[in-house]
């Protein structure tokens, strides 16, 4: 079996845990994808430097309090060049998908979360 | 028993008492119970009896039959209303065929019995039938080997009736055989008997007939008076065929004969003497015991004497009769039915009398008493001592006279008092007897010590004088020590200890003194012994407590009672004394109500065993003595015991049923022979045995379950039923179960014990319980299931039956319990949740779309309302003031913008919301598919396995459903909230809640972020004093929000030069008595003083053009003023802003509010 796809979700609402866990039940039953969440920008970066250090994907909402999502991604950016960040967030603004990829973001997704397309574009996996 | 010479004589001369018309005194060791009406027996005249294979004994009379269990009697007769009830009443014979089934003749027909439906089927005879019996009078009945019955028929009153029919019982058919060659007279037939060759043999009134199988033919043997190898009669009237496969044949007068089939050679039996030969040539009945034994009955019908029962050894004929003196003896009348149950006990049923049985196993114990009329026998009830002379010789002591019995005649010859011969017996109470020398014996009575002597027949008294010393004390003797060696006599009284020394005829009061009692223990002397072991030790048992006494040195050891403490004497009234050969150190003591003691010499300490710790079924000992196996036999109120010291919870008690005088010994009246054997005296006269003849039956009772009841109702069945039915079936609220049940064992059937146990099939096997003699078991509250009833019985010496008699019972469990409803409630439970959870889906994803389109609705309404009112107001308006027209325009463009702000903000942040309730729908419609394949799929799978799978999923269900709820109606408030500020600002002032105010703008404008997307940092600061405030809620709200919204403007556009600057806003609110404020304060770059001068003047604003109407904080002022409240500003460059709003907490009208 190949190794997982390790990564880790960021958002302040807890019950994004809830329905990325379930989501990919499957997934994770088969050894596919290996998720860590995260509800602060403070505790990503935490996570990222012990139990998260191994990810390869960061998804991000934008909307949290404390550090945003965009600071959260100009500090990966930052210090982990290589860690893929996608930001997932309500907002449906070209200017703040500019902003975004203006700071390294790989993707933007918007609320309410298709996971398929999430499965398929992030993941390449079949959904 | 063993036929050792002397007892075979003493049976053989017993045997000739019996027959002495005066009778004997003596019981011999054939002892008679009855059975009569009295215990139930419907007629006390016995005509047939028998045992079937399950044990119980039937019994026929001319009054019905009977059958008994050791308990009760069933009884079956006639009944003209019942065609199922047996034909007649006047049972003539009994058979049991090899299939176990009942056949039972009578004077009217023959009967089948069919145990499970406890009904008869009776053949009869009809005249004109040829395929019916011959006749319906039945006298005699057997099987032959290819299953037929044969059936004789005889007629006391009607010679003519007579022949045999033969039954077929599976086909019906029916033969008859007259046995005649004359006309239709049929010769009668009293007998039948099948010999191991299948030859049929049948008596006949005209000889004996023998039916060849082989070419179906009988031939006939007669009385021929030239050959004395011929029959000694033709009116055959009983036959048997002995194990040997001799036929003996019976005669009415002529005597039995033995024939033996194969040589042809007879031998006659006929009358002669009484112990030697029959009494009589009348033969009623002939059976062989397994023993070998033959057993006949004889009549006498001239009346000469009684009618008897021999016992014939293939020796000599031993009688047995009645007599009406003596209650153990055969019943009256003649014997008719002689039987041998499979316990070895014999029935002998009589036509006066009814049935007497006698158990062949256990012989009673000999027992010895005075009978009215027998002047040889003994004299006295009481007997208290014993003393042997010889091997046929006994001394007894009496309480009236001393006996010398002679054991091989049985007679008693008596020794009185006798006023004026100074030289008889000086009181006829004797209380103690011991021999001296080889001539002599001391007899201790209750006024006087005698010296007897047996060459002279003399006695020499020895009496109380006051003041002689050389006389005994005054009082009665109790018990007498001889001391050989010192040549002294020991004589223990009422009064005290005194020792004679025989030579001198000194007697001193060793320490008699009533006064004196500080050395022995009590005056009262109860008894003297001493043990071979220790001759020189005297135990002096009394009254109060056990004595020993050193004979050579004098020296005296007491030990005193003390029921309370374990190792002391257990009572203080000390009755018997011995010792074990084998025990040599201790001493065996018994009391007169603390049971029994063993005394440790070593140790000085007791131990006792009583009715409490042991198996003595009585406290009171009267007397023990020892047998040379080690046991103590031991005389209590309570019967016999033989008591092993060793194991102490089995004994084997004897009682008044076992030939014991009585439950009332006296105290001292035991004795041991030099030979073992053990004689005991009571009140009713004495036993004496040898403990060597006594064994256990071996014999088990069969154990048979005679019914059961449920919930305490009977169920009807016949024990045959039950025994041969596979299983009882029971719901399951019939589980209150009680089962009846006997132990068929006669000897002593109420002592015949029980144990049960109920195994159920899914545990382990249960204990036995212990019945005692109830015979009756009850399980009450049974849980539904399969069981299984064991039984086990002992007779009544305590030998239980290895094989148990067992019956199924299956309780069903209610159909709520049962495992197809389990599963299909599971079932229908796991579909009817997954309906639910569906639907439950179906419900919210509806409402969630309802909500998306209200929203989208409202969103669209409200547009459509900005543009009719707009051009609204531009018609009604138009004509006044312009100011006032563009005023109101932009303060509603403000409110607009402010509401398109929100609701922007808002639409934005349902996102999140509703992206959880599809995600969360969308899993659970594919958790349902997941559901429904698994439900699809475990058909073939465990009930349990299945739950496996499901309970997470339905886990999962129940996790998004709630998730789904939750954020449904987070949307629910948010577009809620949205909906209030919709509405306007206008409206009466009501309590509110000032705090939840504000959260609530905070929140509008934290999600909304300012309409920047930068999030903000708000701080409370709240003085939770203030509660409810009187304000138009929505009104303040607006201004609050205004303010913040300013205020997060403020400081997103604020470059700050300070390096760790974090932009906060504090809206902070305060408790002013009456009045409350709120602040609204940032830390953004300040408000400069020329512009604040400006700040609530209507369309001033520092946004550049286009960004804001410039009339927020205008509205914001006009609000604050109609509620009479105060708003200021206050501001520093590069120091922050705050804006302060005061406002009475209670406000009663609002002026001019937009």
């Amino acid at each position: 079996m190949s190794e997982p796809l390790k990564a880790l979700v960021v958002d302040d609402e807890p019950d994004v845990q809830l329905l990325f866990s379930q989501r990919f039940r499957r997934e994770t039953r088969k050894g596919l994808v290996q998720l860590t969440f995260a509800q602060s920008g403070q505790e990503a970066l935490d996570a990222l430097k012990t139990e998260a250090a191994d990810v390869v994907l960061v998804l991000s909402d934008i909307n949290m309090p404390g550090m945003t999502g965009l600071e959260l991604l100009r500090e990966i950016k930052s210090d982990y060049p290589e860690l893929r960040v996608m930001m997932v967030t309500a907002y449906d603004d070209a200017t703040m998908q500019e902003e975004a990829f203006s700071h390294g973001a790989e993707g933007y997704l918007t609320k309410p979360i298709d996971f398929t397309e999430l499965k398929r574009d992030v993941f390449a996996l079949e959904a | 028993m063993h036929r050792s010479g002397v007892q075979l004589r003493t049976l053989l001369c017993v045997t000739m008492l019996c027959l002495s018309a005066l009778g004997a005194s003596a019981q011999d060791l054939v002892r008679f119970e009855h059975i009569s009406v009295d215990e139930g027996l419907t007629q006390n005249e016995v005509s047939a009896a028998l045992q079937d294979s399950m044990g119980f004994l039937w019994i026929g009379t001319p009054d019905g039959l009977n059958r008994y269990d050791g308990y009760e009697f069933a009884v079956f007769q006639f009944d003209p209303t019942d065609p199922t009830s047996i034909s007649d009443n006047r049972i003539t014979s009994l058979l049991e065929t090899s299939n176990g089934t009942l056949w039972v003749g009578t004077a009217d027909g023959l009967n089948r019995y069919d145990p499970e439906m406890v009904a008869f089927t009776a053949y009869r005879s009809e005249r004109r039938d040829e395929a019916s019996l011959l006749s319906n009078r039945v006298s005699a009945l057997q099987e032959d080997a290819a299953g037929r019955m044969w059936i004789g028929h005889a007629d006391p009153d009607d010679p003519s009736v007579g022949g045999v029919s033969i039954l077929d019982p599976h086909s019906g058919q029916i033969d008859r055989y007259p046995l005649s060659a004359e006309g239709d007279e049929a010769v009668p037939v009293y007998a039948l008997a099948i010999g191991q060759d299948g030859v049929m043999w049948v008596g006949t009134a005209a000889g004996l007939y023998r039916w060849d199988q082989s070419n179906n033919s009988f031939s006939l043997l007669q009385h021929d008076p030239n050959d004395p190898n011929s029959l000694a009669g033709n009116d055959v009237r009983e036959l048997l065929l002995d194990a040997d496969g001799q036929l003996w044949i019976g005669f009415w007068g002529q005597g039995l004969d033995c024939y033996n089939p194969i040589s042809g050679e007879v031998q006659h039996h006929e009358p002669g003497p009484t112990g030697v030969e029959l009494t009589s040539g009348y033969i009623t009945a002939i059976a062989q015991t397994r023993d070998g034994l033959l057993w006949v009955g004889t009549a006498n019908p001239d009346g000469a004497q009684s009618a008897s029962l021999h016992r014939y050894d293939f020796k000599t004929f031993a009688r047995f009769a009645h007599d009406p003196n003596i209650a153990t003896t055969l019943g009256s009348g003649t014997v008719r039915a002689i039987v041998e149950d499979h316990a070895h006990v014999l029935w002998v049923g009589t036509d006066l009398g009814g049935l007497s049985l006698f158990d062949q196993i256990t012989k009673p114990i000999p027992h010895f008493f005075p009978i009215d009329g027998v002047p040889s026998g003994l004299s006295s009830p009481i007997v208290t001592s014993f003393l042997e002379e010889g091997k046929e010789t006994i001394w007894v002591g009496t309480a009236e006279g001393l006996e010398r019995f002679d054991r091989f005649n049985g007679i008693f010859r008596h020794f009185r008092h006798r006023s004026g011969s100074s030289n008889s017996l000086s009181d006829d109470y004797v209380t103690a007897l011991v021999a001296w020398g080889s001539d002599s014996m001391w007899v201790g009575t209750r006024n006087g010590l005698n010296l007897f002597r047996r060459s002279t027949g003399t006695f020499q008294r020895y009496l109380y004088e006051s003041g002689s010393e050389n006389q005994t004390g005054e009082g009665s003797i109790r018990a007498l020590y001889a001391d050989h060696a010192r040549n002294q006599l020991w004589i223990g009284a009422g009064h005290g200890l005194e020792r004679m020394d025989v030579t001198s005829g000194q007697i001193t009061h060793v320490h008699g003194d009533s006064d004196n009692t500080s050395e022995f223990s009590s005056d009262e002397i109860v008894g003297l012994y001493t043990s071979e072991a220790r001759p020189n030790t005297l135990w002096v048992g009394t009254e109060n407590g056990l004595n020993s006494v050193d004979l050579e040195t004098g020296a005296i050891a007491k030990y005193e009672a003390n029921a309370r403490s374990p190792s002391a004497l257990s009572h203080r009234h000390v009755t018997a004394i011995t010792t074990l050969p084998a025990d040599s150190n201790a001493v065996w003591v018994g009391t007169l109500a603390g049971g029994l003691n063993r005394l440790d010499l070593g140790t000085g300490k007791f131990t006792r065993f009583t009715r409490r710790n042991s198996a003595l079924p009585g406290n009171t000992i009267y007397g023990i003595q020892p047998d040379d196996d080690g046991f103590l036999w031991i005389a209590t109120n309570r019967g016999l015991v033989c008591f092993n010291p060793i194991l102490p919870d089995e004994v084997r008690i004897y009682d008044v049923d076992s030939g014991v005088q009585s439950r009332q010994f006296n105290v001292g009246a035991s004795y041991r022979t030099p030979r073992g054997e053990i004689a005991l005296g009571g009140v009713n006269g004495f036993n004496i045995f040898s403990p060597t003849g006594f064994r256990d039956s071996p014999y088990t009772p069969k154990v048979v379950l005679t019914g059961y009841r449920v919930d305490g109702r009977p169920q009807l069945v016949a024990p045959e039923a039950i025994m041969r039915a596979e299983q009882i079936v029971l719901s399951h609220d019939q589980n209150d179960v009680a089962f009846d049940f006997v132990g068929l064992h006669f000897a002593r059937p109420d002592r015949n014990r029980y144990r049960v146990r109920l195994d159920e099939s899914s545990g382990d096997s249960s204990e036995w319980r212990d019945l005692g003699t109830q015979r009756t078991a009850t399980y009450a509250n049974l849980r539904p299931g399969r069981y299984t009833f064991y039984i086990q019985a002992a007779n009544s010496d305590g030998v239980w039956s290895e094989v148990s008699a067992s019956v199924q019972m299956q309780i069903r469990p209610p159909w709520w319990q049962t495992w197809w409803f389990r599963i299909f409630a599971l079932v229908s439970t796991v579909a009817i949740a997954v309906f639910v959870y569906k639907r439950r889906i179906r419900l919210i994803a509806e409402r969630n779309r309802e909500l998306e389109g209200l929203v989208a609705e409202r969103t669209g309404e409200l547009e459509q309302q900005t543009t009719a009112l707009e051009s609204k107001n531009d018609q009604l308006e138009a004509t006044l003031g312009q100011l006032r027209t563009a005023q109101t325009r932009l303060v509603q463009a403000e409110k607009l913008a402010s509401l398109g702000r929100v609701t922007a903000g808002v639409a934005h942040e349902i996102k999140n919301p509703l992206n959880f309730v599809n995600n969360f729908a969308q899993l659970s419609e594919e958790l349902t598919e997941e559901l429904r394949t698994e439900l699809a799929s475990s058909s073939d799978r465990s009930v349990g396995d299945v739950l496996d799978e499901l309970n997470p999923i339905l886990g999962d269900l129940a996790l998004n459903a709630a998730k789904i709820a939750e954020h449904g109606k987070r949307a629910d408030g948010i577009v809620k909230s949205m909906l209030l500020h919709a509405r306007g600002t206008s409206g009466d002032p009501e309590p509110t809640s000032l705090h939840t105010l504000l959260d609530e703008t905070i929140d509008l404008i934290v999600h909304s972020g300012g309409g920047d997307g930068v999030p903000v940092n708000i701080e409370r600061d709240y003085d939770e004093r203030i509660g409810d405030v009187s304000i138009v809620r929505q009104a303040i709200g607006r201004v609050v929000l205004n303010l913040l919204e300013n205020a997060v403007y403020a400081i997103h556009t604020y470059a700050s030069p300070e390096a760790d600057y974090v932009p906060t806003i504090t809206l902070r609110t305060g408790d002013l008595g009456q009045n409350f404020q709120i602040v609204v304060e940032d830390n953004g770059p300040g408000i400069p003083e020329d512009v604040r001068v400006h700040l609530f003047e209507p369309f001033f604003t520092t946004k550049p053009t286009g960004d804001g109407t410039g009339l927020g904080l205008s509205l914001a002022h006009d609000i604050i003023h109609s509620h009479h409240g105060e708003i200021t500003a206050s501001s520093e460059p590069e120091q922050g802003t705050s804006f302060t709003i005061v406002l009475p907490k209670i406000v009663e009208s609002i002026e001019g509010a937009d």
